[in-house]
Parts: structure tokens; C-alpha cells; sequence
């Protein structure tokens, strides 16, 4: 198991290694660069700026190096956790993103478990009863879960959280709390606002998993294994659940690796909907005004988030089905 | 319970092709969301006939104003074979300053068919100025209420179709083309092609896709004309949708590579040609079709979402997803409910793209399956 | 004792509809099982060997559905009682099933939970029939394992199926059947998916084990080489129907049924040397399929019947 756990990370080395190269050429793609945006706002203020102040602006920026140069640059300061400086806000990253990924991390992981919760107990449930109503109504909704943009569920959330509820839906916390400390009282209120994106988020990847478990229960329910089983005595709620259900659930917890990067996408265009301080919002004002150090930071984080999910999918994946520790 | 079904003889001798829409066409639900989707792919294709108004041409009497009902009884109880529409009155509300519309049943409007009215230029070709359904000149219709600026949402949803059901075929057909190409040769191929198309997959698959869209087409030069938008963006979408068909592909290919018919083939000695493309790629055809009808709905929520947040496509290109831009807040819902309309227009063809899909991915395998 | 049958089986009907319409799959049939004999029920695919099985194990799911007839099993010389009129999801199926009747399958690759240990399928058996704790259940596991010859047992215990051989799984299958010392076991093709010499191995342990704990076989095969070696009795179906039954010498060295005649001949090797035939018969080449067409069963003595009419019954056998 230690050994299976070695190479995975390993292998993880050479992908962010791939990812950051891609980042990297991401941000250096949109035309102009931090000085000509730095020139253009001092321009703007009617300052001048001389020669030798573009050098050392240059220079600060390792713009006067070559690209692999400026890219080596980079990357040894991201990992080394400086992420370098956003000119829209003229603050270093680092100061600006912790705290976003930490409630990106926060609703991505809610969403993850509201996502279990509900696919788990409806895919059994779907495929003990195939092509019953409890099916065919799931189905339905699973359909309309799937095929709805986030964003507009997100909207229709907020229209009935504020007509039924009374509550402000947007953000993470009420107004009065938000700059509040820590305190029982803020988490409370955190909860209370939290439900709203973990739904959103939730749902289309509940959709799409109800489906993977059903199609996944049916495939094992008719194998040779579950027929000895039924020919050994074990009753139908064991039967289901301690054997196809656990072998159906191996392709299910892969599915944590592609869950997390399309729960961190939904993440990003919710919260723009719902205005919550998580990653995609700032990441999108950066992408429209061009401030790709931050952009970049993000995305590189996000990808490192996803990474590493794959990897404990993976991990828990190998303790799951005993083959995959062997290969 | 291995006992062969008795098939009758029709059944026995049917061509694959045959059983696999045999056996679609049992999918009731399937077969009805591929007609939806014919009429709708007809409908936008000849969008300047069926829209009755130019997506940006303005009704300055008609600023946010509501859905027009269409009418056969009048005020006063009389039945019209024509069925009408009413012109809007507008109030303002004294205490609110909010316009209200209300319908003024002294302007009755009937619905012309197959009539003249606004001149179009059909696909840049040639003008001319036949509708489906129009109103006399002077007066107007609204079936779905228009916008800020009086713009007819109506022949808006309709032209926005074009755009946004258009780039998820071919944004379709390139991932198609990537998919299979990258997939086969790292099928066929193995060695290390394989371990670089696969790396390059894994890479792909652990950026997370909407930011990774967002930054990539944020990075769209902004000069570009509407129409290199369109096709950037396109290529944006297919460049990460690729991944995933072309590990099907190659999955594909190394399994059939043992499969008995295969090596029976290639122990009689038909060519490497031969093989591929009479006995491998036949067998799994269908499986690809229903991965691509399965990636359309991507595509358009993926345009639709981009679009949203302003970094897709943007005005003067319409779409469902710059549609959708005009509601971004939920007191669009209490104010002007009728903006979201085109996303009713996304969750339909979505929704009928993955019921042709699943009804597709059934009938795909003609033999086997329990259903 | 012995002829007073364990499983007495009448008139049983099974149909599976699929939506091309009905399918009935078993017609009327009506055999007797012999208490510590082995009955071998031969045919070809699609004759209804496996319903009977799944039947008899009240195994048959949607879309079949046994449509009629009984099946009376008597567990003891004084009691008995007919397994299709037990309720579904009562606990004398529950008990019947694994506890009673044991069952072994053909696919031992796949009859096995991939993600369980053998141990913890072994175990699960004697767990859910015997009241016995874990170690208990843990030592009798250990002790079948080593009697159907698997070494180690102990170390073997803890390992996963994949890490065993074809052979070697199909022994764990045996083990698991036998375990609760059931008093009929049910091999529903239990060598077909083996190699030769694995299946002589097999079979002998098979024989072996039910002299070991007196258990009555329904051996399920399409192969009368097979039948030769392991059967008492002999049930010959086909496509759902009863053809013949007898004891295996009457059956074979005897068969009335021009079906049973065809099945021989088309066994190679039986020929004698002088008479070799440049190619083996098939069974078509001496059986017309709708000559005796649902012909009923007659029973010309004891568990012996065949599906004929009267006529075609030699005189001296005529009831």
C-alpha cells in the first residue's frame, strides 16, 4: 500500500510539472504585459515613466530574461508560495487568494457530500427498482438536473430563498457577520448560507452519478457472483449492499477524480451568480482585466486541488478494490 | 436462465444497422426528442424565414414589455379565425416610476402567415422578406416579450439557436476529429504515443474545465471579429472535450485488438487496412456517435456559461448564453421573468440531446443487453 | 430408505417473457430424486437443465415465473413440503437456500465476489445458517478448505479470488456449498469451464465429498462422458421437456428415446474400432425434432419413463 502510495505521488510530479507549463503559456498569451498595463495606468495619471525606470520595472518582473528563463522564475516562486503581484489590485496574490480557496475548498467539499447523500441512496435505489415510477421520476429529474446551467438554477434558488425565506441568499455571510471573527454565531450563519450553492453545485453532478451507480448496480446485480450469494442463503438488503453495491462503488469513488474539477468549474460560475467570496469571481475580474498573475495563480491552485483530489480518489480507491493494489 | 429467446426470422437476418434503429425506434421518448431536434435544427436554420423581426431591430413602444397572449375570442366575446394579438398599453406606476404593460384591446393585431414583412438577407445570399408568421406593418407581436432596448426576444431565442446549436455541432464534429485521431493512434500505435497522448489527457483532465475555458478565452484577442470569436471559442471547447473520446477510442481499440473476431481476421490474413476499417472501427461506430450526441449538451452549456460571464461571445452575436447575460440578477425573476426564456430553450435541446443519446448508447449494441 | 425420494418434482412450468412475447421454457416436467444418489439431468443449451436448478433454489427472478406444478422436498423420512408454495422472502427460503440445498456454478472465475476475501465467503455461509461465533465459523471454513484440498487453508483464508486459479476457485465454490452439509447439492455444470484434468479432479472430490457427508447430487451437464462417471440416475431434457429417465445403465446402455439414441451416437469414441465412421453423427442425423413432438411422459417402472407413445415402446416394457 505504501508503495502504491509512492509511485502515485510520483507520478503526480511530472503532471503539475505539465500544468504549470500550460498556465504559464495561458498567461503569457493575452497581448501586452504587466508593464505595458503598469505604463498605460501611470500614463493615465499623467506620470511619465523614464528609461531606467522601465528597466527596473523589467527587471522586477524578470521581463528582461528569456521566456523558459521568466517561466523557471515563476515556477520557483510559486513553489517557494510566492505567486507573485496582482496589478488590479496592487497587492502581492498570496495576500489576496488563501482565504477564496479556502471557502472554494469549503463548498466544494459540502457539494461533494450533498452529492453522496443524495445519488447514493437514489442510484440503489434506481437500480433495485428498475424501470419502476420511484426510476422513471428520478430520471426525469436527473435530466432536468443535468441539462439546467448552474447559473440559472443558482438564480431560481435566490428568487425562492428570498420570496419563502426572507433571507439574503447572496455571499456566504450576512452582511453584519461578514467582517465579524470567527465565532459559533458566524458559523451558524455560514451554514445558513451555504446551502443554496451546495445544492447549485450539487445537482448536476448528482444527476450524472445517480446514472454511472444505477448503470454500474445493474452490470454487477446480473453477474455469477450474485446469484451464489443469493444460492448461499443472504438476504436481498445484504445481498445488495454488501456485494454489488461494493463493487459498483469502485467506479464510484474514481468518479471523486472528474467530480472535483467540474465541482470547482460549478464553484466558479455560482459564486459569481450568488456573489460569494470564493475563487471564481476574482479569478474572473483578473481574466477580464488581464491580470494574469492572479489568473494564473488560480487556476495553478485550483489544478494542484484537483491533483491531489485524484490522488486520494485513487488512494481510496486501491483500499476499496484489493486488485488494483497488485497491478 | 441462459435460454435463447425464439427471434423470429426478420429479426435473425436484419443488418446491424437495421437492429440498432429497430431498436432506437422502441425508445418512445428518444425518438420524440430527435424529431424536437430536427425541427428545432430546421427552425434556426432558416431562422430569418421563421423569426418575424432582425434580432436587433428595436420597438421603441415596447421597452421590457411582456409576453403577448395570442388571442381567437376578442374583448367583446367575438371569435376570430385569425388569432390576434394586442398592442401594449403603458402606464407607469405613480408610486413605483415602474412601467406596466397592459394589452389595450382598441389595437387588435392578426397574425399573418406566410406573409411579407421585414426584409432579411437569407444567409448573406439574397433578400428577401418572407415570414412564417408577422404582423402588419405599424403594428407589432411579442410572443415572448422583449428586451431593454425593445428587441424581439421571440426572433432573439430563435437567432440565438443558430449560433448556440450550431457551435455545439461543430464544435462536436472538431472534438470528434481530435478525439479519434489522438485515441487511435495511441490505440493503435501503443508505445509511447500511448503513454503521451495519455499523459497529455491526464494533464488536461486535472485542469479544472471552466476556469481552464474561462482563462483560455479570456485570452481571445479582443479585435477578433464576431465570426473568429465564434470559431476561437469553438476550438476552445473541442481542445478539452477531446480528452474523453479519445480515451474511449483508445480503450476501444486495444480491447477489440484481442477481441476473437479481430485476430480470427487477422489469422486469414486480411491487411492491417482491412482490418481497421472493416472490422474494428464498424464494430464501434456506433459508440462513438453516441459519445459525440453525448457531448453536444456539453458544448452548449459551456458556450451558454461563458457567454454568461461575458467572456464567451459577445454582442452583437447573439446567442442563448449573451441572452442569458441579461439576467444576471434574480430580480430579473420578480421584474422580467420573460428574459429567461432562452434558457427553457437550452434545458429543452439539452435534455433531448441526452435522450437521443441514452436511446442511441441502447441500441447501440443490437445483440446483447437486457433491456 | 432409498426409495423413498428426497426431491419428488411435478409438473413444474416455468416461462420467461422477454417482448417478443412468452417463452415457455420448462413444460410439465416430473423426475424423482433418489435420497443419496446422484441424479444427472443432460441436454443441450436451452433445455432447461439450469431452470430446473433455479427452480428447485427458488432462484428464478423477473423475467421468468414459475407458472405451476410442485416440487417436494423431504428433508426427513417424515416430513416434507413443496419449496414453490414457501413464501417469498420468508425465512424457510432463506434457510432452503445455501442451508439445505447448496448450489454450485458453473463460472468459478466469476461466481466469486472479486472484493471479499475467500475467508470472509466461506464464512459467510456457515454465519448465516449455524449459529456459531466468528472463530468458530473461522475454524470450520479453515477445515473445509483443507477437505476440498486446499493447503495453507489458514494463509488462504485472507486472499482474494483473483489470487487463485480456476481449479483452485471452483474448490473454494465446493467448499462454501458444502459447508452447512446440505442435503442436496445442486452442480450446475460445476467442470465445464475447467480443463480436463482439472475436471476429473473435481469430480472425484465432488464424489468423494457427498459419500463424505451423505448428500444427494442433481448433477446438471451436457456431457454423457461426465454422466457416466458421477451418475445413479439420469434425467435427458430437451427444450423443456422430459425425453427420458432411468438409471444411468438403463439410460445408456438401453436408451428408448430416439433423441437419447442420437446423443449417444454423436459421442466420439464410442464407436468400436471395426465400425469407425468417417464422421460422427450429430444428433439430427438419427433424431427428427418434431417426430415425437410433446409426447407426454410415460413411467414404465420404477423412475423409469420415457416420452413416446405407447407403440413406439417396445412391448416387453409397455406398462
Amino acid at each position: 500500500m505504501a508503495n502504491y502510495i509512492i509511485r502515485r505521488l510520483l507520478t503526480m510530479i511530472p503532471t503539475l510539472l505539465v500544468i504549470s507549463l500550460v498556465v504559464f503559456i495561458l498567461i503569457q498569451l493575452p497581448p501586452g504585459d504587466i508593464i505595458t498595463s503598469t505604463l498605460e495606468s501611470m500614463r493615465q495619471q499623467g506620470m511619465e515613466a523614464s528609461d531606467e525606470q522601465i528597466e527596473a520595472l523589467k527587471a522586477q518582473y524578470n521581463l528582461d530574461k528569456s521566456m523558459p528563463m521568466q517561466y523557471l522564475h515563476w515556477l520557483f516562486n510559486f513553489v517557494q508560495g510566492d505567486m507573485g503581484y496582482s496589478i488590479k489590485y496592487q497587492q502581492p496574490v498570496n495576500t489576496l487568494i488563501w482565504e477564496r480557496m479556502g471557502y472554494t475548498v469549503i463548498i466544494a467539499i459540502a457539494s461533494l457530500l450533498f452529492t453522496w447523500a443524495l445519488s447514493i441512496p437514489i442510484g440503489i435505489y434506481s437500480a433495485v427498482r428498475q424501470y419502476g415510477w420511484g426510476d422513471y421520476f428520478f430520471t426525469i429529474v436527473g435530466l432536468l438536473g443535468l441539462a439546467t446551467p448552474n447559473f440559472l438554477l443558482a438564480l431560481v434558488l435566490m428568487y425562492f430563498g428570498y420570496t419563502w425565506f426572507g433571507v439574503s441568499v447572496g455571499g456566504l455571510f450576512s452582511p453584519e457577520l461578514a467582517e465579524a471573527p470567527w465565532s459559533w454565531e458566524k458559523f451558524v450563519d455560514l451554514l445558513a448560507h451555504l446551502w443554496i450553492p451546495m445544492i447549485v453545485i450539487g445537482t448536476a453532478g448528482t444527476a450524472s452519478i445517480i446514472r454511472i451507480l444505477r448503470a454500474n448496480l445493474l452490470d454487477e446485480l446480473s453477474k455469477p457472483y450474485v446469484t451464489t450469494a443469493r444460492a448461499k442463503g443472504v438476504r436481498p438488503i445484504k445481498l445488495v449492499f454488501k456485494y454489488p453495491v461494493r463493487v459498483a462503488i469502485s467506479p464510484f469513488i474514481s468518479t471523486i477524480g472528474w467530480l472535483l474539477p467540474s465541482l470547482i468549474s460549478a464553484d466558479a460560475i455560482v459564486s459569481i451568480v450568488l456573489n460569494l467570496p470564493t475563487t471564481g469571481p476574482l479569478m474572473l475580474q483578473a481574466l477580464l482585466s488581464q491580470d494574469m498573475y492572479l489568473a494564473g495563480s488560480f487556476l495553478m491552485l485550483l489544478s494542484i486541488l484537483t491533483v491531489v483530489g485524484m490522488l486520494l480518489s485513487d488512494i481510496l480507491l486501491a483500499i476499496v478494490d484489493p486488485r488494483i493494489r497488485y497491478e | 436462465m441462459s435460454e435463447a429467446a425464439a427471434i423470429p426470422a426478420e429479426l435473425a437476418e436484419a443488418s446491424s444497422a437495421r437492429l440498432t434503429w429497430l431498436r432506437f425506434k422502441r425508445h418512445r421518448l428518444a425518438l420524440w426528442a430527435a424529431g424536437f431536434l430536427l425541427v428545432s435544427y430546421i427552425v434556426v436554420g432558416l431562422c430569418e424565414f421563421f423569426a418575424p423581426y432582425d434580432p436587433n431591430w428595436r420597438n421603441p413602444r415596447a421597452i421590457f414589455a411582456p409576453p403577448q397572449e395570442i388571442h381567437f375570442f376578442d374583448h367583446e366575446g367575438n371569435f376570430h379565425l385569425r388569432p390576434f394579438v394586442y398592442g401594449y398599453e403603458l402606464n407607469i406606476n405613480p408610486e413605483t416610476w415602474v412601467r406596466e404593460y397592459t394589452e389595450d384591446p382598441s389595437r387588435r393585431y392578426p397574425l399573418k402567415f406566410f406573409s411579407v414583412g421585414q426584409e432579411y438577407e437569407f444567409w448573406n445570399l439574397f433578400n428577401a422578406n418572407l415570414h412564417l408568421v408577422t404582423v402588419e406593418d405599424g403594428q407589432y407581436m411579442h410572443l415572448f416579450g422583449t428586451d431593454a432596448l425593445g428587441r424581439d426576444i421571440f426572433s432573439r431565442v430563435i437567432y440565438g439557436g443558430r449560433v448556440s446549436m450550431s457551435l455545439g455541432l461543430i464544435g462536436v464534429v472538431l472534438t470528434l476529429f481530435l478525439g479519434i485521431l489522438f485515441g487511435g493512434l495511441a490505440g493503435y500505435l501503443g508505445g509511447w504515443v500511448d503513454s503521451l497522448v495519455q499523459r497529455a489527457i491526464e494533464v488536461i483532465q486535472s485542469i479544472p474545465t471552466l476556469p481552464l475555458w474561462m482563462a483560455m478565452s479570456a485570452a481571445l484577442p479582443p479585435h477578433w471579429s464576431p465570426i473568429g470569436i465564434y470559431f476561437g471559442l469553438t476550438v476552445i471547447l473541442s481542445f478539452i472535450m477531446w480528452t474523453g473520446l479519445a480515451r474511449e477510442v483508445r480503450g476501444r481499440f486495444l480491447a477489440m485488438r484481442k477481441e476473437d473476431f479481430v485476430v480470427a481476421a487477422r489469422l486469414l490474413g486480411a491487411s492491417q487496412m482491412r482490418i481497421i476499417f472493416k472490422h474494428m472501427l464498424p464494430s464501434f461506430t456506433s459508440h462513438i456517435i453516441t459519445i459525440a450526441t453525448l457531448a453536444i449538451p456539453g458544448m452548449i452549456l459551456a458556450e451558454t456559461a461563458l457567454s454568461f460571464l461575458g467572456i464567451g461571445l459577445r454582442p452583437p452575436v447573439v446567442s442563448w448564453g449573451v441572452l442569458l447575460q441579461q439576467a444576471q440578477n434574480y430580480q430579473v425573476i420578480v421584474l422580467t421573468p420573460w428574459l429567461l426564456i432562452p434558457g427553457l430553450f437550452v434545458i429543452l435541446v439539452v435534455i433531448a440531446f441526452n435522450l437521443v443519446g441514452d436511446g442511441m448508447r441502447d441500441a447501440a449494441d443490437p445483440y446483447g443487453g437486457r433491456h | 430408505m432409498s426409495n423413498l425420494p428426497i426431491l419428488s418434482i411435478r409438473k413444474l412450468s416455468v416461462e420467461f417473457s422477454s417482448e417478443l412475447g412468452v417463452n415457455p421454457v420448462l413444460h410439465d416436467i416430473s423426475f424423482d430424486m433418489m435420497r443419496s444418489r446422484t441424479t444427472a439431468i443432460v441436454g443441450e443449451s436451452g433445455s432447461g437443465k439450469s431452470v430446473t436448478a433455479n427452480a428447485t433454489m427458488r432462484l428464478i427472478r423477473s423475467p421468468g415465473k414459475i407458472t405451476g406444478g410442485e416440487i417436494v422436498f423431504s428433508p426427513t423420512a417424515g416430513t416434507s413440503f413443496d419449496i414453490l408454495k414457501l413464501q417469498e422472502g420468508s425465512d424457510e427460503i432463506y434457510d432452503l437456500r445455501g442451508g439445505k440445498i447448496a448450489m454450485i456454478f458453473q463460472e468459478p472465475m466469476t461466481a466469486l465476489s472479486p472484493v471479499h476475501t475467500i475467508g470472509n465467503q466461506v464464512m459467510e455461509a456457515i454465519l448465516i445458517h449455524q449459529k456459531v461465533s466468528k472463530t468458530e465459523a473461522f475454524q470450520r471454513a479453515c477445515e473445509m478448505l483443507q477437505r476440498v484440498g486446499i493447503t495453507q487453508a489458514e494463509m488462504r483464508m485472507n486472499q482474494y479470488p483473483f489470487e487463485f486459479s480456476g481449479g483452485m476457485r471452483q474448490r473454494v465454490v465446493i467448499a462454501m456449498a458444502l459447508v452447512c452439509q446440505p442435503q442436496i447439492l445442486i452442480c450446475d455444470e460445476p467442470t465445464t469451464a475447467l480443463d480436463v484434468t482439472v475436471q476429473a479432479e473435481i469430480l472425484s472430490l465432488i464424489n468423494e465429498l457427498k459419500h463424505a457427508i451423505d448428500t444427494t447430487v442433481m448433477f446438471i451437464t451436457h456431457d454423457l462422458g461426465v454422466v457416466a462417471q458421477v451418475a445413479d440416475d439420469v434425467v435427458v431434457m430437451h427444450r423443456g421437456r422430459i425425453l427420458e429417465t432411468g438409471t444411468v445403465r438403463q439410460v445408456l446402455k438401453s436408451p428408448l428415446h430416439p433423441y437419447t439414441q442420437g446423443l449417444l451416437a454423436a459421442m466420439p469414441g464410442r464407436a468400436e474400432a471395426g465400425q469407425r465412421k468417417a464422421r460422427l453423427q450429430t444428433v439430427s442425423d438419427v433424431y427428427d425434432e418434431n417426430e415425437f413432438a410433446a409426447c407426454p411422459l410415460v413411467a414404465i417402472g420404477d423412475n423409469r419413463q420415457v416420452a413416446l407413445p405407447i407403440d413406439a415402446i417396445p412391448s416387453e416394457l409397455r406398462p
